[in-house]
């Protein structure tokens, strides 16, 4: 025990003193200590480079990708689109009301109706022949706007 | 056995939550990034790393990375330092276009620009400025171009250009100009991004989220800056013989402005901790309709098709102050009618201190179609929906014309003894941060992103030509120079007193917004003072809590605030003592521009935090760079 440094009996404490009680009954602790050590420096996630986050409890990440195989399966995405169509449907029907319904069932601004409109279509606008200009002419109202916010004037 | 539970028992552990401990203090893989660690004798406590540049540019925005990669490409090895990383800049924010004289749309002459931009200065800009100014704007544009910003173009495959606010033909006289350049909505985001490719290409060498701290002074030419790196908490010195200074304005020292979070004035609290003074901060523009709280300006079309502002007594106010024009009178009257109303209590909100802009009495159907876009924006920024209710608004603050002031290279001046300018060795300014003085009293619309492009490179061209690259650092500094601003941050990060960094910041916003803002009298601007120098007062009282140096935020915003309060009462203090209108200063009480005692900038010193301001002036430069190329603008009254 005293040959570890106080790096890894930092990390490692805690560990010890749920092993205690074992490490009395097998009296190993000097078997023990070397292969530890090896065992720190090489899982030691502060050592490794590996690209992304560090890996979960093995349990835990088992169960991780296991989910995520599941999200990436084909069935999976089509029930996802199914049933991001359904919702785009139902709010396309409250879109026909003649009194704007702004909120949506969570609360916030619905965006169907906040939608800018593009004044044309296309690269060139056909007033003024600007190619690649704004969809939205910013000086409609003598200051530079979009949306009606300004960002100079 | 025993070793295969105890494996076990190390991986069912509590998971480390990083992995990159092991991140060295050097930046990049490139030896020659590689600081030096400074003699332990400069702060123990500290870990400092020392850095030697040929140059070193503070701010990553349109000017610095331009000014950076200028440098670059002249063979200079050039560091970079922003606390953001360069493309979140708030550059990216400008969907404005930027001004030139490219005569695409018609025939066009950069001296009538040049006239506009004196008009539009109201006589206190610098005519050689701003001659060298427009005059390179042409060129500042193509050479954009070929960087690869993607202009909006004609159908014969020219830069498109509009016809923008205070633009005009023949001197004042041929009518409106078509001279604005724009990259449909997002100008300034494809500038910021094409400059910062720039960057990458002539290998700047970039410092990001480092937080810059204080100039390096030494008989008083500047040598360099010291930084903070965020993520690791190591002190950065940078050692270098051109220092540029490009860190934006500071407009979060208003409760209400456009400008990002980060636009807390580093730069200019710098230059006045290095003894340096600081021109025509009391020139702050104004816009009269921003969302209350998020500073979101809503544009005048709301007031042009209809729209209306009330009062806590939902009374239509400007009927009284501008009788004829009503809503619709020009952006001053307006942003002034607001502050006067909010300061004789009639204002709206729990703290009385707002406006509402009532649109609901216009047709859903005329708001779709003539104001598009307008229900979005309130929804979004202040939560309502136009149809049914008001937005809160309130003037709010956009761009601020002061700063560190230079010549017309951007090379950084003062002032001797005898008043006449002085260069100061070394550092350089641009953008925002710098007053050169091209927007004078007041700034045109897509001017500043020109600025932006024509003093950043103007600060390369003049480094280029005077100085030669891979000099050598001969001169012998103390080793221990920049201590006082690492004890500035030992101070502050160990602060353990009354009022929290965001309170004090809270105060000082409010009392900027409501003192200093557009409505400007001696009364109230006395109060201003008094106010704020209490604020700055209470600073010494601030409280951190984070005493750590890695990800230290609640730190940053501290030093950010101190520099905040060092620009805000030096606003305050010059606005009290300039008794005339002139652009964008409008005092109630000296209602008249007033050229033969004040045609002359402000400077403003204060050598260390929470000193008593000292004001000096400096006279205005009427001439031009040549007379036989373009002759100065001789003053008459500004009217459109």
């Amino acid at each position: 025990m005293r040959s570890i440094t106080t790096f890894s009996k930092y990390f490692i404490s805690k560990r010890f003193i749920s092993l205690s009680a074992r490490q009395l009954k097998d009296d190993s602790s000097k078997k023990f200590q070397p292969s530890f050590l090896s065992e720190n420096s090489k899982k030691n996630p502060f050592m490794t480079h590996t690209v992304g986050p560090p890996k979960l409890p093995e349990e835990e990440q088992e169960e991780f990708e296991r989910l995520q195989k599941i999200a990436n399966s084909q069935a999976s995405i089509e029930e996802y689109n199914a049933q991001a169509n359904a919702e785009s449907n139902s709010s396309k029907q409250a879109s026909d009301d003649s009194t704007p319904n702004l909120k949506n069932d969570i609360g916030a601004f619905s965006p169907e109706y906040l939608k800018t409109i593009p004044e044309f279509q296309g690269e060139t606008n056909p007033a003024t022949g600007e190619v690649g200009g704004p969809k939205q002419e910013p000086l409609r109202h003598g200051d530079w706007a979009y949306n009606g916010r300004v960002t100079d004037f | 056995m025993f070793s295969l539970r105890n494996k076990s028992l190390i991986k069912s552990s509590n998971r480390f939550f990083s992995s990159s401990l092991i991140r060295s203090q050097v930046i990049g893989n490139q030896t020659e990034l590689n600081g030096k660690n400074a003699s332990i004798a400069m702060a123990k406590d500290y870990h400092i790393i020392d850095h030697e540049y040929d140059c070193v540019v503070v701010g990553a925005g349109g000017a610095g990375l331009r000014a950076a990669f200028g440098l670059a490409e002249a063979g200079f090895k050039t560091a970079c330092i922003s606390k953001l990383f360069p493309t979140r800049s708030h550059t990216v924010a400008a969907q404005g276009g930027i001004n030139a004289a490219l005569g695409n749309m018609h025939k066009d002459d950069w001296h009538w620009h040049m006239y506009d931009t004196v008009k539009g200065s109201d006589w206190l800009g610098d005519q050689d400025a701003i001659h060298y100014m427009t005059r390179e704007a042409p060129k500042s544009i193509i050479e954009l171009e070929h960087f690869g910003v993607p202009f909006s173009r004609t159908d014969s495959g020219r830069i498109y250009q509009r016809a923008f606010g205070g633009q005009s033909k023949e001197f004042g006289k041929g009518g409106q100009a078509y001279r604005t350049c724009a990259v449909a909505d997002r100008t300034g985001h494809a500038l910021l991004h094409t400059l910062y490719g720039q960057a990458l290409r002539h290998n700047t060498h970039f410092f990001i989220e480092f937080f810059a701290m204080d100039l390096l002074m030494h008989d008083g030419k500047c040598v360099g800056v010291i930084a903070y790196n965020e993520e690791d908490g190591t002190l950065h010195r940078f050692r270098a013989h051109n220092t540029v200074l490009a860190t934006g304005g500071y407009g979060r020292a208003y409760f209400s402005c456009t400008s990002a979070h980060t636009c807390t004035g580093d730069g200019y609290a710098m230059v006045a901790r290095a003894g340096l003074p600081l021109q025509d901060l009391e020139f702050i523009q104004f816009h009269p309709s921003g969302i209350y709280g998020s500073g979101c300006l809503i544009t005048e079309g709301a007031r042009g098709e209809g729209g209306y502002l009330i009062n806590s007594e939902g009374e239509r106010f400007m009927e009284r102050y501008a009788p004829t024009a009503k809503d619709l009178a020009c952006r001053d009257v307006v942003s002034r009618a607001i502050t006067m109303e909010i300061n004789e209590g009639r204002g709206v909100g729990p703290e009385k201190d707002h406006m509402f802009l009532q649109l609901s009495h216009i047709p859903a159907a005329v708001l779709k179609e003539r104001l598009p876009g307008i229900s979005e924006t309130a929804a979004i920024f202040a939560g309502v929906d136009v149809t049914k209710e008001p937005i809160p608004i309130l003037p709010t603050v956009h761009y601020n014309m002061g700063g560190i002031p230079t010549k017309w290279t951007g090379e950084v001046i003062t002032v001797d003894e005898n008043g006449k300018d002085k260069i100061v060795e070394g550092l350089y300014a641009c953008g925002e941060a710098a007053c050169a003085s091209v927007h004078g009293a007041n700034r045109l619309g897509a001017n500043s992103l020109l600025d932006l492009v024509v003093f950043g490179r103007a600060v390369s061209h003049t480094i280029a030509g005077t100085k030669t690259p891979n000099t050598p650092h001969t001169t012998q500094l103390p080793t221990n120079i920049g201590h006082e601003s690492v004890a500035n941050l030992d101070k502050l990060r160990t602060a353990e007193g009354t009022k929290s960094t965001a309170d004090i910041r809270l105060a000082m916003q409010k009392t900027m917004q409501k003192h200093v803002s557009v409505f400007r009298t001696n009364d109230s601007l006395e109060q201003g003072v008094k106010e704020i120098g209490e604020i700055d007062s209470s600073f010494k009282h601030v409280k951190t809590t984070d005493r750590s140096m890695i990800w230290n935020s609640d730190l940053v915003e501290t030093m950010e605030l101190q520099n905040l309060l060092t620009c805000a009462t030096q606003t305050a203090e010059s606005a009290l003592v300039r008794k005339e209108s002139r652009g964008a200063h409008a005092r109630e009480d000296f209602p008249e521009r007033d050229d033969v005692n004040w045609m002359k900038h402000t400077l403003s010193w204060q050598k260390n935090f929470g000193d008593k301001v000292d004001l000096k002036y400096r006279s205005v430069i009427a001439t031009t760079l040549d007379e036989k190329e373009c002759k100065p603008v001789p003053p008459t009254i500004r009217a459109y």
